[in-house]
């Protein structure tokens, strides 16, 4: 395993728990999320964690908190991701008194390993968020702007997914709010699409560019966006209950911040 | 840009084998967890941890617990306070959350001494969350 010696390794691991703070405070002091944290249920947890891992590997291989180079320093620092992710929230939950003698530890551990999801890819994300060498390698592949446009959808997704906002939402929402909804989202991933710097204004003044860009960027990220949504709220048990219709009306609503969160991922990220 | 390489650091390979861990102790419990989740009722208990005398009332602190591998929200409890088997006082509180094998500290105000008496205390209601 080879290790770059521009940085020392603790500053990753320091701006490591700092990005693990950054992403995943809003979750952390949100009453949901500690509710959800008690009761959610086991597989469904164990299969977020699980699906995170390779992804986590992915937004490793492109964005982590060291200049990993292998498969193997990519696995190492999704596993110290956790490690910070866990311990951090650990902390953060007991000097807020939201684990107290009264939580069962059985319910600390689950509230900790949901918590930890985010707290980890905030840990990963962290050289971007905080450090001053941000790069990301867009040109290494279209399956790793995949994995920034999942990434990003993530980021919104997993602070709004939890809030009992989402589901009032949808159903105070009509179907032509949902559909203005849908156009709007759209429009403003596009907007994050055109915005981005590798694109070269001057191929802007065709539309095929725009097309090209909506059908790579855009409509696919939405695409993910919502996927990431409805998994998101399947994960949270937030669509236990609900019909068919109400489930997809609640994911329109996430994908809109998951959606924007998708395209504006360089940004974000 | 600096292309020089060096092993990875010995601490960090400690953390990343904390996190393996965590993870692995992780899929253990939610798998034990999934495997017995449900299947036992709610079983609520009580303890009565003090009566404090507050003005003209007394507050009857109890811990209430979840022995039970479900949590419930929105718990309805009751407190009866009888006296020669007569009904004399009843009190209810409502706990947002409780999970499974957890404690909640709730208090009630009763207006007579529960010394003198008995209390008695059930569960009415709860939500699945």
């Amino acid at each position: 395993m080879a290790r770059s010696l521009n940085h020392p390794a603790w500053l990753g691991i320091s701006r490591a728990v700092g990005g693990a703070l950054i992403f995943s405070l809003p979750m952390m002091m949100t009453m949901e999320m500690w509710e959800i944290g008690f009761y959610v249920e086991p597989l469904r947890l164990m299969i977020l964690i699980l699906v995170s891992l390779p992804l986590w590997v992915g937004v490793s291989s492109i964005i982590g908190f060291e200049e990993t180079k292998t498969l193997g320093d990519d696995i190492l620092d999704v596993l110290v991701a956790y490690a910070i992710g866990f311990i951090t929230s650990a902390f953060v939950l007991l000097a807020l008194g939201i684990i107290t003698s009264e939580t069962g530890p059985g319910q600390i551990f689950s509230m900790l390993l949901l918590q930890s999801v985010p707290g980890s890819l905030g840990a990963l994300l962290a050289r971007s968020l905080i450090g001053s060498d941000s790069q990301l390698k867009f040109e290494q592949g279209y399956h790793q702007e995949l994995i920034i446009l999942i990434t990003g959808s993530l980021f919104l997704a997993f602070n709004l997914a939890p809030t009992e906002e989402i589901i009032l939402i949808s159903y105070k929402m009509h179907y032509w709010h949902m559909f203005i909804l849908f156009l709007f989202t759209l429009t403003i991933m596009q907007m994050f699409t055109l915005s981005n710097p590798d694109v070269p204004s001057g191929s802007l003044r065709q539309w095929r560019t725009h097309w090209q860009l909506f059908v790579r960027f855009t409509s696919t990220g939405y695409m993910l966006a919502f996927v990431v949504s409805l998994f998101m709220l399947w994960a949270l048990g937030r669509t236990d209950g609900e019909n068919l219709g109400n489930i997809i009306n609640t994911a329109l609503v996430l994908s809109f911040p998951a959606g924007i969160g998708a395209s504006a991922a360089r940004l974000i990220v | 840009m600096n292309n020089q390489k060096t092993a990875t650091p010995l601490w960090e390979k400690c953390v990343g084998t904390l996190g393996l861990l965590l993870l692995c102790t992780g899929f253990v419990y939610l798998t034990w967890a999934e495997m017995t989740a449900q299947k036992s009722p709610l079983h609520i208990i009580f303890n009565v941890e003090k009566i404090v005398p507050v003005d003209k009332q007394f507050a009857v602190i109890v811990e209430v617990g979840n022995t039970s591998l479900q949590s419930a929200a929105a718990l309805q409890v009751e407190a009866i306070l009888l006296q020669d088997g007569k009904e004399m006082e009843t009190n209810t509180a409502q706990i947002d959350y409780i999970p499974s094998n957890s404690t909640r500290t709730i208090g009630f105000f009763f207006e007579q001494d529960p010394g003198l008496g008995k209390l008695e205390f059930r569960a009415l209601a709860y939500q699945q969350p």
